[in-house]
């Protein structure tokens, strides 16, 4: 019987944890020392520098999991279901965490927690749908429920682009910082917002490949059981 | 009738401050006049900024380090299931 299994993770998957780790404190170090307090909102404005990066490592995720959806409808390969499984998770993860930091921010700027704003409510469109994938994926990995929920994340992607251009297109409450039309950081700020994206790049990968690991050993094991069961080795199991 | 369009032109001219005074009190009490409404969000409470922003990082912290745990809490378990399936099916058919 075919063994994908291990328990050993790889020396890229350590290479990459170890540079994460250190991404963590640089990026602390940038956002609570090298970047500036901001004049008008004051210390709240910090959350700037892992809202943002956080709904790119959302947009990371549902990306990953949408074409990895696309590629297993047509190849019937697991190994890109466990990817599209991946991404769904993390990319609900950091939906989450931009959810709640958003409201967290949006208190001390605009004086209340949540607005019907385009933005926030195409955000929470998004959540709601690939939170649908994983709760779906929790039921089973039948060969339906794998090829509806595949169907279910390509239909989520078309809601990332209006996320995105929301705040551009329609009229809300939700502001542009960085923009080719106004706004505009300090300089110190941009490289405390680069250090976010560069390390919620490295943790959006991580996370990413050590739960497509984790699936990769889930479909081992369901293969594995299923082969005994074909060989009537499990009858007394 | 002259002297009673003179009395009326007296009557007027005497009365004539008082409504232009009635006329200056009421200007003044609706220019300090206000609306009572009621308040929508926490526009007048002192929010703390640095709680939120404490707030907004715990919370990013807790949940990517509680979705590791799960992802370590699943892998463990799928490894000692399949661990425990290949013994069985080893020892079966050896």
């Amino acid at each position: 019987m075919k063994d994908s299994s291990s328990t050993r993770p790889p020396l890229g998957w350590l290479v990459l944890a170890a540079i994460t780790m250190a991404l963590v404190l640089v990026s602390v170090w940038a956002t609570f020392v090298h970047a500036p307090v901001e004049m008008r909102m004051g210390v709240v404005q910090k959350i700037f520098y892992i809202h943002v990066p956080s709904a790119y490592a959302m947009y990371v995720g549902f990306v990953v999991c949408a074409v990895g959806s696309a590629i297993f409808l047509v190849k019937r390969d697991e190994k890109w279901d466990a990817l599209a499984v991946a991404g769904a998770e993390v990319g609900l993860l950091f939906c989450l965490v931009v959810l709640i930091t958003g409201p967290l921010w949006a208190r001390k700027a605009w004086g209340y927690w949540w607005t019907w704003d385009p933005r926030l409510t195409t955000t929470l469109l998004a959540g709601m749908i690939f939170t649908a994938y994983v709760v779906l994926r929790s039921f089973g990995g039948g060969e339906a429920e794998r090829r509806f929920a595949a169907g279910l994340a390509i239909v989520g992607l078309f809601d990332l682009p209006v996320i995105h251009y929301s705040v551009q297109r329609w009229r809300g409450t939700h502001p542009t910082v960085i923009s080719s039309r106004g706004g505009g950081l300090h300089p110190d700020m941009t490289h405390a917002l680069l250090v976010g994206f560069v390390l919620f790049t490295a943790l959006v990968a991580l996370l990413i490949w050590t739960r497509t690991r984790t699936e990769r050993d889930r479909q081992a094991l369901q293969a594995l059981e299923l082969e005994a069961a074909e060989r009537g080795l499990l009858e007394d199991l | 009738m002259k002297s009673l369009g003179m009395l009326l032109f007296v009557l007027g001219l005497s009365l004539s401050p008082l409504t232009a005074l009635a006329q200056d009190g009421e200007d003044a009490g609706e220019s300090r006049a206000e609306t009572f409404q009621a308040a929508e969000g926490a526009q007048t409470e002192n929010i703390p900024g640095g709680m939120l922003m404490v707030g907004a990082y715990g919370v990013t912290l807790v949940l990517v380090l509680g979705y590791v745990v799960s992802i370590g809490m699943r892998q463990a378990r799928t490894a000692r299931e399949l661990e425990r399936l290949r013994a069985d099916l080893s020892k079966r058919e050896g």
